[in-house]
């Protein structure tokens, strides 16, 4: 795997040319809402290499979902599908979309959150800009003893930005429908979960479906499932009878990605109640996040935020209220630490604030609220290492805050600050792998996992081979193939790639032990229970010197081959641990630039420590990135993103990486699982954002509740303070 | 003028330059082609397409001569990808952002997206693919598995290539020195700091 990657012979989605092959390309709304009235393509269809055209007009009535065809004589949001070309080449597919006309009638859009909720707005549904026309709610003890009991109240408002996951690789798929079987080589998290969403969608047996990915260019949450574009690559391959490659560009990307998109922006108020010491009794909070245009699963990820409000911290009293509001956008999506990374943002700004008011350290009264049990389920936990993440985090980093605004130098100020990190991994759901083992002793994993660069294969061969006892590199992994592998994940998300197919991987592998086990037996002429499999060797217990090597005992398994199908279950784990950050503000330019970070991560066990720590640190900068720069700017006037490139939408580069990233594992037991490792992928993106700005107070005194916190804003408040 | 009039007339110059941007802005009622790109004129005949005509181009790539005949309006990148079937250049996003599309010509690192494939002909153009052979990984290619130096591995090819023609320049680079070299490489991933390392510990090797 890795030497695919450094030769730059590793396949991904976008680089798979079928022989064959035909070009797509889609044109997309320019109005935020907006009637169609006509679509002439008489003129892109007479230009030589075109192959089709879909439109409303003529592609039927293959539905997206339930509420909508694909294709249809409206739009909701600019990037709307409004018909595809397919040609010869993607350039010729271009110069179509140019020649097709189409006549619309603009209707009144609503694009600013704020603006959305207002009595007077344009209703995006039916029943109004509620999604479903009521807030989710959620509520534990009694809210109002809990600030009667109150002795100090505190109250602020966070925004948090529209943070795309921008990764490398486009979005897009080439499909295959041939012969009554739709393939299909997908830029995606997840094989099986593409290729069930394929087949319920287009109403084809999921025997039908098969799903191709080798490797993919990022995906953060983006490429979970499917999108319009799947569907509109097939109809268009079943259309011409070709294989049909269908790749967004990177505006498309960063406005679209068929649909849904990109981290909510979010307004949250906080309101808590403590006693004099800084011990919760009350916390209030509700969050409206920006929607879409449709009434769509998808809308749940504007409301996801408060899971960190209700779990995070010790607290009897909690109401959790939160509203997706629809605009004419396209819908948010899951983005790296969905839901807890806005609400950390918030809720670890809020507590820095606190701290102060209480004249605390910010350790002290996370430790004075800190949960002993689980605060939903009352249950202990699987394990925690939030407490040690604190301690040895603080060690390394060498905790001692000076007084706000104190540490200067010119026109630069300096200023540290801490935030917690809290996510949940594996939700329990099954798991099938297969190990093989081959008679030269060699092993195969079978799994059904994509490759998104979080290095799933090679930890998997890890645990194959620390079960097996053999070296590492005699470990095969197979995976990315919706038709060779089992059942192993649906899709990478959740951070549980690692948590959920390494038990199955493991129990997969002790199967297999067994029966070596048993040829051992044979081999040694003793009872299977007499042996045992210790650095790759078969050792009789009751006659060490009894022994077969690894390479003996497969051997005699001729060419039978010993495939095992195994289940194993994984359980929701509670994943900890604290960021330290360092940060220098320029007052001059309002510049602000992260020094150095220790990031302690409580992860259960790191199973590869190389790929644990570029998880750990490519998470960190990516919340770095949403705590200082990155969002989506949309001009409400027209509903367009003004910034779709990465000039205009500015991810972290190497120059923005602070001079240290010291990564920490906090090795907890967990219990819930058989390799004891919890998942790492999202906890540090959502761990960064309030160490940051907490630090950006501690610099210069001022605090700043709108991410990303730009310059200019920087210099806003400086000026605001006097 | 009135504050109401000022902020008329600023929505108007907005509308106006989002749509010289070639993005539709929304009226009352409009006619208008996709998004994303400038309208044409109407017509009823294919109009003729720039860049359509096809020449003869011979490219020099990773020492070996190809003859080809394509349209001029394509890129290097593109050519290389989907002619010379060379995908370990990487396109990222086709307009000169992120440096997934990096290859070294005369011994610059360039943007192969940005360059039309007829005006880099008698060029010394090296990819990826050119770094090893018969299994020989050149040690930039062995540092960056040593040090776990990508993760989804989109910008990996990209970043070598930046950092090859750093190092084919100056054999022993400071930290600061990488930094720049890479600087125009985004890594979403964020693998920065393990490709820091695996940099300097290639220009130890060579
Ligand atoms: S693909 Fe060339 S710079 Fe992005
Ligand atoms: S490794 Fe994924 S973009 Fe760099």
């Amino acid at each position: 795997m890795a030497w695919d990657k450094v030769t730059g012979q590793a396949k991904f989605a976008y680089d798979i040319q079928v022989s064959g092959m035909l070009h797509a390309r889609v044109l997309r709304s320019p109005h935020a809402n907006a009637k169609i009235l006509d679509i002439d393509i008489s003129a892109a269809e007479r230009l030589p290499g075109v192959r089709a055209i879909l439109t409303y007009k003529n592609a039927g009535k293959q539905r997206w979902d339930r509420q909508r065809a694909v294709f249809r004589d409206y739009v909701r949001l600019v990037g709307d599908e409004v018909a595809a070309v397919v040609a010869d080449t993607e350039l010729i597919a271009g110069d179509a979309l140019q020649l097709i006309k189409v006549k619309y009638e603009a209707l009144p859009h609503v694009i600013d959150l704020e603006e959305a909720l207002r009595p007077d707005a344009p209703k995006v549904q039916p029943y109004g800009n509620i999604w479903q026309d009521k807030p989710s709610i959620y509520e534990r003890g009694d809210i109002q003893k809990g600030f009667n009991e109150a002795e100090v109240v505190i109250e602020h408002t966070y925004t948090t930005s529209e943070q795309h996951h921008a990764c490398l690789e486009m979005h897009g798929c080439v499909a295959n429908w041939a012969n009554d079987q739709l393939t299909v080589w997908d830029s995606t998290q997840g094989v099986h979960l593409a290729r069930d969403l394929l087949a319920l969608t287009l109403n084809l047996p999921i025997s039908k479906v098969r799903v191709i990915n080798r490797h993919t260019g990022g995906g953060f949450g983006s490429k979970n499932g499917i999108k319009q574009y799947h569907v509109i690559a097939a109809m268009l391959s079943r259309e011409t009878g070709r294989p049909v490659r269908l790749f967004l560009n990177r505006s498309e990307v960063f406005m679209v990605t068929s649909h849904p998109t990109h981290r909510p922006r979010t307004r949250q108020k906080i309101k808590a109640g403590f006693k004099n010491g800084g011990t919760l009794t009350a916390i209030d909070y509700e969050e409206y996040g920006r929607g879409g245009a449709w009434n769509e699963g998808n809308m749940r990820w504007a409301s996801r935020a408060g899971d960190s409000i209700k779990e995070l911290y010790k607290c009897p009293n909690v109401r959790s209220t939160n509203y997706a509001v629809h605009t004419n956008l396209s819908s948010p999506g899951a983005c790296r630490g969905p839901g807890n990374t806005e609400t950390l943002f918030a809720l670890e700004q809020f507590f820095d604030e606190a701290a102060v008011r209480f004249n605390m350290d910010p350790i002290e009264l996370r430790l004075k609220n800190f949960a002993e049990i689980h605060p939903l389920t009352s249950q202990p936990y699987f394990s925690n290492g939030l407490k040690e993440s604190y301690e040895k985090g603080s060690n390394a980093f060498g905790w001692k805050r000076q007084k706000p605004g104190s540490v200067k130098d010119g026109t630069k100020r300096r200023g540290i600050g801490m935030g917690t990190v809290h996510w949940h991994g594996t939700s329990g759901e099954p798991s099938q792998a297969l190990v093989t083992v081959y008679p030269e002793g060699t092993v195969e994993v079978n799994a059904g996992i994509a490759d998104i660069g979080v290095g799933a294969p090679v930890i998997l061969a890890q645990i194959a081979a620390e079960e097996l006892q053999v070296p590492f590199d005699k470990v095969r992994v197979a995976y990315g193939d919706s038709a060779g592998t089992p059942y192993t994940i649906n899709s990478s998300y959740g951070s549980r790639t690692t948590s959920l197919a390494g038990p199955a991987v493991r129990m997969a592998a002790a199967d297999a032990k067994q029966q070596l086990i048993q040829i051992a037996a044979e081999v040694l002429k003793v009872s299977p229970a007499d042996v045992r499999l210790k650095d790759g060797v078969f050792i009789t217990k009751s006659d060490p010197a009894k022994q077969a090597s690894f390479k003996e005992v497969t051997g005699r398994m001729g060419w039978r081959k010993r495939r095992h199908l195994v289940i194993g279950k994984g359980k929701q784990v509670d994943i900890f641990g604290a960021h330290f950050v360092e940060v220098e503000v320029d007052t001059a330019t309002g510049s602000v630039r992260v020094l150095r970070a220790v990031l302690a991560h409580d992860s259960g066990r790191p199973i590869n420590a190389l790929t644990y720590e570029s998880q750990v640190q490519g998470g960190f900068l990516m919340g770095l990135g949403m705590a200082l720069f990155e969002e989506r700017i949309i001009d409400a006037e027209t509903g367009v993103q003004v910034n779709a490139d990465y000039h205009g939408y500015c991810c972290p580069t190497a120059l923005d990486v602070p001079d240290q990233v010291t990564v920490i594992p906090i090795e907890t037991h967990d219990l819930s699982t058989n390799i004891n490792a919890k998942g790492v992928g999202e906890p540090p993106t959502a761990g960064a954002g309030g160490a940051i700005a907490n630090a950006i107070y501690n610099a210069i005194g001022v605090r700043i509740r709108d991410y990303p916190i730009t310059p200019s804003k920087v210099l806003q408040a400086l000026k605001a303070a006097g | 003028m009135s504050s109401n009039d000022e902020k008329e007339k600023l929505r108007i110059s907005r509308r106006a330059f989002l749509r010289t941007m070639g993005i539709g802005a929304a009226a009352s009622t409009a006619v208008a082609t996709g998004v994303l790109q400038a309208p044409l004129a109407e017509s009823a005949v294919p109009p003729k397409v720039e860049g359509l005509d096809y020449v003869p181009v011979e490219l020099k790539v990773n020492g070996r001569r190809y003859a080809l005949t394509i349209e001029t309006r394509r890129s290097l990148a593109d050519v290389l990808r989907t002619e010379l079937e060379l995908t370990g250049t990487k396109i990222g996003c086709n307009q000169g952002e992120c440096g997934a599309c990096t290859v070294i010509i005369d011994g610059r690192a360039m943007y192969s997206c940005l360059l039309l494939a007829v005006n880099v002909q008698g060029k010394n153009i090296e990819t990826i693919e050119g770094l090893s052979r018969g299994g020989r990984l050149h040690p930039l290619q062995s540092a960056f598995i040593e040090k776990d130096a990508y993760q989804c591995g989109w910008c990996t090819p990209g970043q070598i290539m930046a950092s090859k023609a750093l190092l084919d320049k100056n054999k022993n680079p400071t930290l600061a020195e990488v930094k720049t070299a890479v600087s125009g490489n985004i890594c979403r991933c964020a693998a920065y700091n393990h490709i820091f390392e695996a940099v300097l510990a290639a220009a130890k090797k060579l």
